[in-house]
């Protein structure tokens, strides 16, 4: 508790306020609302997830955020200046990885240096540092096409460390890697945060790496995109894979999973929520 | 080799992904599956000679034989004439190639960057793409005349259009993610354009070239219809006027094998430039 008391006291760093996104709708001039009138602040140094259905706007929200789509009405401020487009301090991971083909690992990541502007003599070595943040090293001059989805994933963050952003946007970034390499990124990108400390907007499918990895869980819903509700982790900071078994970790799942059910149904099944929390109750004996 | 070999030696630690066994065995078959290949191809053109011969004997009027070809190849070059006429023709779809590639790359950049221009070409590029450059013969000697400007233009202009309209759709294509990475790493005008846009342009302007190059040789024969009096294509055409069917069929071969040549050496140079991209 004390912990979150603190946090409290953290200053804002993302501020999104009645945030509405409108699409045109190919062909005829329509418009159709992917975000309605949404409001979600992010305290600086803070680790939001972002779950929700399929099309809730949850990657709509986080591009918002990078500048990367424009708002209809409200607005994004992030440290106080409103968003009007991309900018250094916010750095994008994309589930895609999005790594330069024709640039090698070393070279991905020292695009990003010579954006920032770091002396071409500094560079390598500067690369190097960033690479072993995320445990990555020996690859410097792969290229990618030759790299796995762990690796490439971990290049992308090196690059998007490397821009020395103060917000990190991740969308859905080991949502195409198999169980376990998914688990060792996880475990490298807490690590990476430990060791340089960033805001993050993080959207996921999975409800245990949402949990795993954040201070918060938001949870979104769609028709239309909005946030439903949210969700404080009350976990350790120095999280480890074993806390994934711990008995809060599990009744926090269940009761999120639940009330992602309920969004995704859409109706309010209150007979299978009563028989989840007596399940959820009977595990927690088990493991007691 | 050595990269990849550090790169399986660390991926062995790290994210599971190939498994090294899997993958040593992998490039075994790759391996083997090459010599296969390889060998497709002498046999791929071994057989053609072999249906050639047969087809020679079962339609001898038609067909020239093997042995009337080689024998036709033997007195063109030991006469000179075949070597001037190939020569001839690699210059014309030569420059016709370069300066076709040269004026179509820009072009198909601009045509992606400024939306009122292609609403104001496009129309253009689907007329002209679909009037055979022989049509045009008439039209390039008003404007040209009969010296060599005229035979390069109508290779240029198949070659320019080929390599505009590859171009131009493998630009639009270029992974919209790509462009979004570098604008978020603060990436934006020209240096989005040279150091992504570009790069990422850079197979299909391979494909363009490719492909120019193989419109500028299927032109060829068109282009020497103007008052040639050498070059591959107007020895066909004067070939067949004395029905010389040796001849003919020896300019047929000879334009295939050198655009199978330009062809292979274009794609050698694209497996060096862009050995990052699955080059087919
Ligand atoms: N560029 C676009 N043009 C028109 N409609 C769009 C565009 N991008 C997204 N949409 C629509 O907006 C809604 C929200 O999309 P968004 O991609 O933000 O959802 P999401 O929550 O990220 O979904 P997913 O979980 O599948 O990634 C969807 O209905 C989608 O069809
Ligand atoms: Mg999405």
């Amino acid at each position: 508790m004390g912990s979150v008391d603190r946090q409290l006291l953290e200053p804002t760093k993302i501020e999104i306020s009645d945030l509405v996104v409108k699409y045109e709708t190919p062909g005829n001039g329509d418009t159709q609302a992917a975000l309605s009138k949404t409001t979600l602040n992010v305290r600086d140094g803070e680790f939001v997830a972002i779950v929700g259905p399929s099309g809730c706007g949850k990657t709509t929200l986080l591009n918002c955020v990078a500048g990367l789509v424009r708002a209809s009405s409200g607005f994004v401020r992030v440290d106080g200046k409103i968003v009007g487009g991309p900018g250094r301090d916010r750095g994008v991971v994309f589930q895609q990885y999005a790594l330069f083909p024709w640039l090698s690992v070393i070279e991905n990541v020292i695009f990003s240096l010579e954006m920032r502007g770091v002396p071409r003599t500094e560079r390598a070595n500067e690369a190097r540092r960033y690479l072993d943040l995320v445990g990555l090293s020996g690859v410097e001059d792969v290229m990618p096409k030759a790299l796995s989805g762990g690796m490439k994933q971990r290049v992308a963050i090196a690059r998007a460390y490397a821009a020395e952003p103060s917000v990190l946007l991740m969308d859905e970034p080991f949502g195409a890697l198999d169980v376990q390499a998914k688990e060792r990124l996880q475990v490298a990108l807490l690590r990476a945060l430990q060791l340089n400390p960033r805001t993050v907007l993080f959207v996921t499918h999975d409800v245990e790496e949402a949990i795993f990895l954040s201070d918060r869980v938001v949870i979104m819903g769609a028709n239309p995109g909005r946030i439903v509700s949210e969700t404080p982790v009350e976990l350790q900071k120095d999280r480890v894979v074993e806390d994934k078994l711990s008995e809060e970790f599990i009744a926090l799942k269940s009761q999120i999973s639940q009330e992602l059910r309920v969004i995704e149904t859409g109706k309010y099944e209150s007979e299978a929520v009563r028989k989840n929390n007596v399940i959820s109750q009977v595990k927690k004996m088990e493991l007691n | 080799m050595s990269n990849t070999e550090k790169f399986l030696e660390v991926n062995r630690n790290q994210d599971s992904v190939p498994n090294t066994k899997i993958t040593k065995q992998h490039n075994f078959r790759a391996r083997g599956f090459a010599v296969i290949y390889r060998s497709m191809f002498i046999v791929s053109l071994l057989s053609g000679i072999v249906i050639w011969a047969a087809l020679s004997v079962l339609l001898p009027k038609d067909v020239a034989s093997p042995v009337s070809v080689s024998q036709a190849l033997g007195t063109l070059m030991t006469n000179g004439t075949l070597p001037i006429d190939i020569a001839y023709s690699v210059v014309r779809v030569a420059v016709g190639f370069t300066v076709g590639l040269v004026l179509a790359i820009p072009v198909a950049f601009a045509l992606n960057a400024v939306r009122g221009l292609r609403n104001l070409l496009d129309p253009w590029i689907q007329f002209f793409r679909v009037i055979p450059p022989i049509a045009l013969i008439p039209l390039v000697i008003v404007f040209f005349g009969i010296g060599e400007t005229a035979k390069v233009s109508v290779i240029f202009f198949a070659v320019f259009l080929t390599v505009l309209i590859t171009t131009y759709q493998g630009i639009r294509m270029i992974d919209a993610t790509l462009i979004r990475a570098a604008r978020v790493l603060g990436t934006s005008g020209w240096r989005l354009f040279a150091k992504v846009i570009v790069p990422a342009a850079v197979p299909s302007i391979f494909t363009g070239a490719r492909l120019g190059i193989a419109s500028g040789w299927t032109t060829l024969v068109a282009a020497e219809l103007i008052a040639a009096s050498h070059g591959l294509g107007f020895m066909i055409t004067q070939a067949s006027q004395y029905f010389d069917l040796p001849a003919i069929y020896l300019g047929i071969i000879t334009i295939g094998v050198i655009g199978f040549i330009f062809d292979r050496l274009l794609l050698r140079v694209e497996r060096r430039m862009i050995s990052w991209a699955d080059v087919g």
